[in-house]
């Protein structure tokens, strides 16, 4: 980026995008994951691993207001140098580039598991790279309009959940807390942690945001609103099934929607999977601009269209490969740890080391 | 650029085609048999199961038939493939209404029954499951009547049931939480075939076309079925499970009387049955009467290690079809039967309780209150013996709002000419 | 005193058009040079036309030159020839002294030019003007005479509405302009012209109103119309693929429109608008998804209606776009989304069809496309016959014969009746291009084959931008604003004119 962005991306887009991001991972299979560890405290687990993910993303966004007209394929060789900032980018880019595939496969083997069985899950992965590169060849200001529309699109599906909700038993979710040991609370907490990754893609939307000076309340908004969702999808699933039934239930959020019956239609979580490929297409499509960003940040001279076609590619290659389903998710909760782990303390980090640089009176163009 | 950029997306799009000409999973609806119901007898001898499926006749558009097929195997599983050797068609079960367990299959762990149905990603969890008086296959051949599709004519029964608080019955999904959470059986409602409800009927059977008709299939012993059809089903009452074996059965008043304790029972019409009184019943005894409201609260205390359960109801109810002679207008009569109908809930609901507990079930979720109030003392393990020893005390209060005038009968009762 | 003559012709006439031909100039030759130059230029064409005659009746010589039919003669038999002709000052010299009493005393007609470059004069020529010839006068002048070939106003045919103006454009540039400026009273309306195309010189006219319109959007739109350069520009639908909006998307990147209210309306709103000489359609540019659902006359009825109708307008799209896809796809793979009272009949329905649903479907798309196709170019009474044959003898027979089934043609119905209720035929042309998009989709992957290509189709919406405005606002960029106006049609309130949506970039 040799020149500031157009501010183009509003505050709701802001929204929206992050939220987006953070919708497609786990939410599937989060309750499971979480109450096998934490019990019938799950809810309250997740909604505690919310609350401190909204705060590590006002962290994040504080980052980036560093750096109101950079993106962080440039400012980590201003912070690191050159060579070691191009070191964290390629490990931030390997990164991307392995959450845009899990999420790919992740959703291809959901859709393999409950829907369309024979079709290899490769297809639907390609299908999903293919739709992630046309989001990111959008750039910026279309990607964050199409998470707009993705947003609207999703979000209602959610409210479906309200009604196994009301014929839920509360006696499920009791005691609220003491069912289970800390330790085994803390464990259900870093299961969810997949379930947050991608929040930092703001980084990438920032500088085309309009309105900075509220960005952090958005932020943290969007994340707010994704624990909210998660929380009530847990509760949801602990009530609706138990815990014994929900230990054994692979996909509880597909599962508490399929007993819905409306008049149109009457299997919610088959409407719920074709729906949801928009939103799993906003958290590939992050990735792979976050993957194109920093490996066109390695050198100046690399197109952008080309970098994302070339990644794209490979990707394609890559998830040629069926990974079953079960390994999938296994590698997910290890993949969630290490990718919060890399991410809070890279950004600590960074915080330190701007700070360091502006009380140094480091100069930056913005500035 | 823009080119190469066209380029490489038409690129990608062509290879996305050539990926996507197999339409591996398309199955049109015609290449399909659905299942609208599965009965579930066991028998004896091996293979001891036999699976009933309930398949309607779509070749006529406007036949309401359906054809019955029996299969002996050991499992669902295997029945559905021994089916799919011999038919050009897959079974799906999509459109299920019903799951249908024999009275005999029913003494057997059903876990592994449920576990099999589950492993077909297409089926509907919101499909009943009943329990068969006497025999699965028996009450799947059935003939109902206006010539009604047998599978969907149960579902829209049930239905019925569910809307009446008349033994309602569980979905699947409800059926499997309860299985296999501790401390909340099942109560699932119990289907009998009948003659016919309608009193001229004659009692000559005949045979009818299509709707009982019953194949045998290789790979099964033969079992004949029912030469005649029956011409009905009503509800018989509930079985009682313990997890995944029926340990027993209620009458339907019984199952009537636990709706109450559950305080499920808001719009039921109860059947209460008094004992002789001139004051209020000289001569019929039997009342029907509509519960308009009700709260039921539980509470727990364990002494010496025995838990008392005591429940205090509240309901307000309106009587249909009073039959005694007393002016019901008088506070004093109207006071007096208010004490009289519950101290016959209370009396009824506390055998129910007795009965279901003595054959350690646990349909309303005591053990769950053990387990909040008392958790040292939960031991999900050994509930079922546990719960026998549970001591109960019904408390009732019972408001009479309106009197209102005779409604239709459920049943035919001959009454005497005046 | 050239300064001054141009000064003084600029009263008379409107400022030259921003020749973007560039055309090399040909200077003039004189009286005798320039008329062997246009005869040699137009040839032998009959309708090329020189009336000589003197100056006062023994004078210098005068030639009118004009082309028949575009340049009306009895017009110049009395607003040139006749004042000329009766010119007695014969001491005056035709030099510097006679211009100016020509120009001001003489010919009486409102448009009057002096041409330096005879190129100009051959444009002007078979733009209908008449040029003057002078002997001894090298510079030509040329006097407005349009024949007004051309049709009257009349009504709107593509565009009916039930109540508010009737009036629709008609091919002349100059009328259609003057139709906009009855509805736009201000001064701030402003016009720049364009000339295009090499062998067709079409006049272009930019149109929009100052202080409403964003600046950048005006600029891009200029710059745009100063870089196309084509042959010819038959028709203003010419000019959206020319300007560069998305020749390969099926989505319409601009409005056309034959309405003077719908101009008017879309200018106060701060678009900007396009005339092109020829064309009875005006371009009106930027436009987004949301604007395919609006018609006129939804502006002159009540708010709560209007607000069911498009509603139903936006219910019709997707009906008719997803509809025979969805058909295919449930009756393919997911059948359990089907209520289950509705399955075992459309397994009924679906016994002894000898196609498999997908096939089924684009078969009867096909034809229905080709009926369609076939009735719009038939004079009326046999477009209704056909309409009749195809519809239900067809239909009929093809329920009869077993090839389809009767839920089939149901939702192949309601697709199409969905589809005649777009607004206008581009978009029932959209329509029928993501029809089989989706029902390829949906063939090969259900549901999340149809989900797909919505998916392709929104960020293809998203990424597109016209004059810097998103296409899909004001869904995405949310603005409630101007939510008012999408669905939802908010009722007049008092507000004064001149407030805008500025959405440039947003």
């Amino acid at each position: 980026m040799n020149k500031a962005p157009k501010p183009s991306v509003t505050s709701f887009q802001y929204l929206t995008v992050i939220s987006g991001v953070l919708f497609a991972n786990g939410i599937m299979s989060l309750p499971r994951v979480v109450a096998s560890d934490a019990g019938r405290s799950a809810w309250l687990v997740v909604l505690a691993v919310g609350l401190v993910m909204s705060g590590i993303t006002l962290l994040a966004d504080k980052l980036a207001s560093e750096f109101p007209s950079q993106d962080a394929a440039e400012w980590p060789k201003l912070l690191l140098g050159p060579i070691l900032g191009r070191v964290w980018m390629s490990v931030y880019g390997l990164r991307a580039i392995a959450l845009c595939l899990l999420t790919a496969q992740l959703y291809a083997g959901n859709l393999s598991l409950r829907l369309l069985h024979e079709t290899p899950t490769y297809v639907f992965a390609i299908i999903i790279l293919t739709l992630s590169l046309m989001a990111v060849l959008a750039r910026i200001p279309g990607f964050t309009r199409y998470s707009e529309a993705a947003f609207f699109l999703s979000m209602p599906l959610i409210l479906f959940v309200v009604i196994p909700f009301t014929k839920g038993n509360s006696v499920h979710l009791l005691p609220l807390i003491g069912d289970k040991p800390a330790e085994d609370l803390f464990k259900g907490a870093l299961a969810a942690s997949y379930s947050y990754s991608g929040f930092d893609f703001l980084w990438f939307v920032y500088p085309y945001l309009q309105h900075k000076a509220s960005s952090k309340l958005w932020a943290s908004g969007a994340v707010l609103l994704a624990t909210g969702v998660y929380t009530f999808v847990t509760a949801t699933a602990v009530m609706f099934f138990g815990i014994e039934k929900l230990n054994i239930i692979f996909l509880p959020t597909l599962s508490i929607l399929s007993g819905i019956e409306v008049v149109f239609f009457e299997r919610i979580d088959s409407l719920m999977m074709f729906v949801w490929l928009s939103t799993i297409v906003t958290t590939a499509a992050s990735q792979l601009y976050t993957a194109t960003r920093l490996t066109q940040g390695m050198s100046s001279r690399l197109s952008f269209a080309k970098t994302a076609a070339l990644l794209s590619g490979l990707l394609l290659i890559m998830a040629i490969n069926d990974i079953p389903i079960r390994q999938a998710v296994a590698f997910s909760d290890m993949f969630g740890v290490f990718d919060l782990s890399f991410i809070i303390s890279s950004l600590l980090l960074f915080l330190f080391l701007a700070s360091l640089r502006k009380g140094k009176g480091g100069t930056s163009p913005e500035k | 650029m823009r080119l190469l950029l066209k380029y490489l997306i038409l690129v990608s799009l062509i290879v996305n085609s050539v990926f996507l000409t197999g339409c591996w999973d398309a199955l049109p609806v015609e290449n399909r048999i659905f299942c609208i119901a599965i009965g579930v007898d066991w028998l004896p001898e091996e293979p001891h199961y036999e699976i009933t499926f309930l398949n309607p006749l779509v070749e006529e558009t406007r036949s309401e038939q359906s054809r019955a097929r029996t299969i002996r195997a050991h499992s669902i599983s295997e029945a559905i493939a021994i089916f799919q050797h011999t038919s050009s068609h897959y079974m799906s079960f999509g459109i299920l209404s019903v799951l249908v367990i024999g009275e005999e299959a029913s003494k057997q762990k059903q876990s592994f029954t449920i576990d099999d149905l589950f492993s077909f990603p297409d089926l509907r969890p919101n499909a009943y499951i009943i329990v068969a008086k006497g025999n699965a296959k028996a009450l799947l051949s059935v003939m109902p009547p206006e010539n009604q599709r047998m599978g969907l004519y149960l579902r829209d029964l049930l239905d019925r049931a569910n809307n009446q608080r008349d033994s309602p019955p569980p979905t699947l999904h409800e059926y499997v939480i309860r299985m296999m959470t501790p401390g909340m059986d099942a109560l699932t409602t119990m289907v009998g075939p009948i003659g016919s409800l309608d009193p001229r009927a004659t009692g000559q059977k005949t045979g009818g076309d299509g709707g009982g008709e019953v194949d045998q299939s290789e790979g099964g012993g033969s079992q004949g079925g029912q030469s005649t059809p029956e011409k009905d089903v009503e509800i018989m009452g509930a079985a009682v499970w313990q997890g995944d074996i029926v340990v027993g059965q209620l009458t339907l008043p019984e199952t009537q009387y636990l709706s109450l304790a559950q305080g499920t029972a808001k719009g039921m019409l109860l059947q209460m049955l008094f004992a002789p009184d001139e004051r209020l019943f000289p001569q019929a005894n039997r009342m029907v009467t509509l519960i308009e409201q009700e709260t039921a609260s539980w509470d727990l205390t364990v002494m010496e290690g025995v838990p008392h359960y005591r429940l205090t109801l509240k309901v307000r109810s309106s009587p249909q079809n009073y039959e005694g002679t007393s002016d019901l207008s008088k506070s004093e009569n109207s006071e007096l039967l208010e004490q009289i109908m519950a101290l016959n809930i209370a009396q009824n609901i506390l055998a129910s309780l007795q009965k279901i507990t003595a054959m350690g079930s646990d349909p309303l979720c005591l053990g769950q209150q053990l387990r909040l109030k008392y958790p040292d003392l939960w031991d999900p393990q050994n509930w079922g013996e546990n719960i026998k020893n549970s001591q109960f005390k019904v408390e009732c209060e019972v408001t009479i709002r309106n009197i209102g005038l005779q409604i239709l009968r459920i049943e035919p009762v001959n009454k005497k000419p005046n | 005193m050239d300064n001054l003559w141009d000064k003084i012709i600029g009263l008379f006439g409107e400022a030259d058009p921003a020749n973007n031909n560039q055309q090399p100039e040909i200077r003039m030759r004189g009286y005798k040079g320039n008329l062997a130059f246009l005869r040699e230029t137009f040839g032998n064409a009959h309708d090329f036309c020189v009336r000589e005659f003197r100056l006062g009746g023994d004078g210098h010589k005068v030639s009118v030159v004009y082309i028949n039919h575009l340049a009306d003669p009895s017009r110049i038999a009395e607003e040139v020839i006749m004042p000329m002709a009766s010119f007695i000052n014969m001491a005056e010299s035709p030099q510097a002294k006679s211009r100016p009493p020509l120009a001001k005393q003489l010919l009486s007609s409102s448009d009057l030019k002096e041409i330096t470059d005879l190129k100009q004069a051959e444009t002007l020529l078979l733009d209908g003007w008449a040029l003057i010839l002078i002997e001894g006068l090298n510079p030509v002048l040329a006097v407005v005479a349009h024949a007004s070939p051309g049709r009257a106003v009349s009504t709107a045919e593509t565009e009916t509405t039930i109540f508010g103006p009737k009036q629709a454009f008609v091919e002349t540039s100059a009328i259609n302009l003057a139709l906009l400026r009855q509805k736009i009273k201000t001064s701030k309306l402003k016009v720049e012209a364009f000339t295009m195309g090499t062998k067709t010189t079409t006049k272009v006219l930019l149109i929009y109103i100052d202080e409403i319109a964003p600046d950048n959007m005006v600029d891009e739109a200029r710059e745009r119309l100063s870089q196309v350069e084509v042959d010819e520009l038959m028709d203003s639908s010419y000019l959206e693929s020319l300007m560069g909006f998305g020749s390969l998307s099926p989505f319409p990147q601009a409005l056309y429109t034959e309405r003077p209210d719908r101009v008017a309306g879309n200018l106060l709103e701060g678009r900007v608008a396009i005339l092109v000489d020829g064309s009875p359609e005006a371009l009106v540019l930027p436009v987004g998804f949301a604007d395919l659902f609006q018609v006129a006359g939804d502006y002159y009825g009540r708010s709560l209606s209007v607000t069911l109708v498009r509603a139903l307008r936006v219910l019709a799209f997707f009906l008719a776009t997803t509809l025979p896809a969805l058909y295919a796809a449930l009756v393919s793979f997911n059948y359990e989304i089907l209520p289950t009272d509705l399955t075992i009949p459309v397994a009924s329905f679906r016994t002894g069809i000898p196609f498999p649903p997908a096939i089924e479907v684009f078969l009867m798309l096909l034809i229905v496309d080709i009926l369609q196709e076939g009735a719009t170019r038939l004079p009326t009474k046999v477009g209704q016959t056909v309409g009749v044959v195809g519809g239900f003898v067809l239909g009929q027979a093809i329920i009869q014969a077993g090839l389809v089934s009767p839920l089939l043609l149901i939702a192949i119905a309601i697709s199409l009746i969905g589809s005649f209720a777009m607004p206008n035929y581009r978009v029932i042309g959209l329509v029928r291009i993501l029809r089989y998009a989706l029902l390829l989709g949906g063939s090969v992957l259900s549901g999340v084959g149809i989900m797909a290509v919505w998916v392709a189709i929104i960020i293809h919406m998203a990424s597109i931008e016209v004059l810097g405005v998103p296409y899909l606002r004001p869904l995405a960029p949310l603005r409630m604003a101007s939510m008012g106006d999408f669905i939802y049609r908010r009722p007049y309130i008092n507000k004064p004119t001149g407030s805008k949506d500025n959405e440039q970039g947003t």
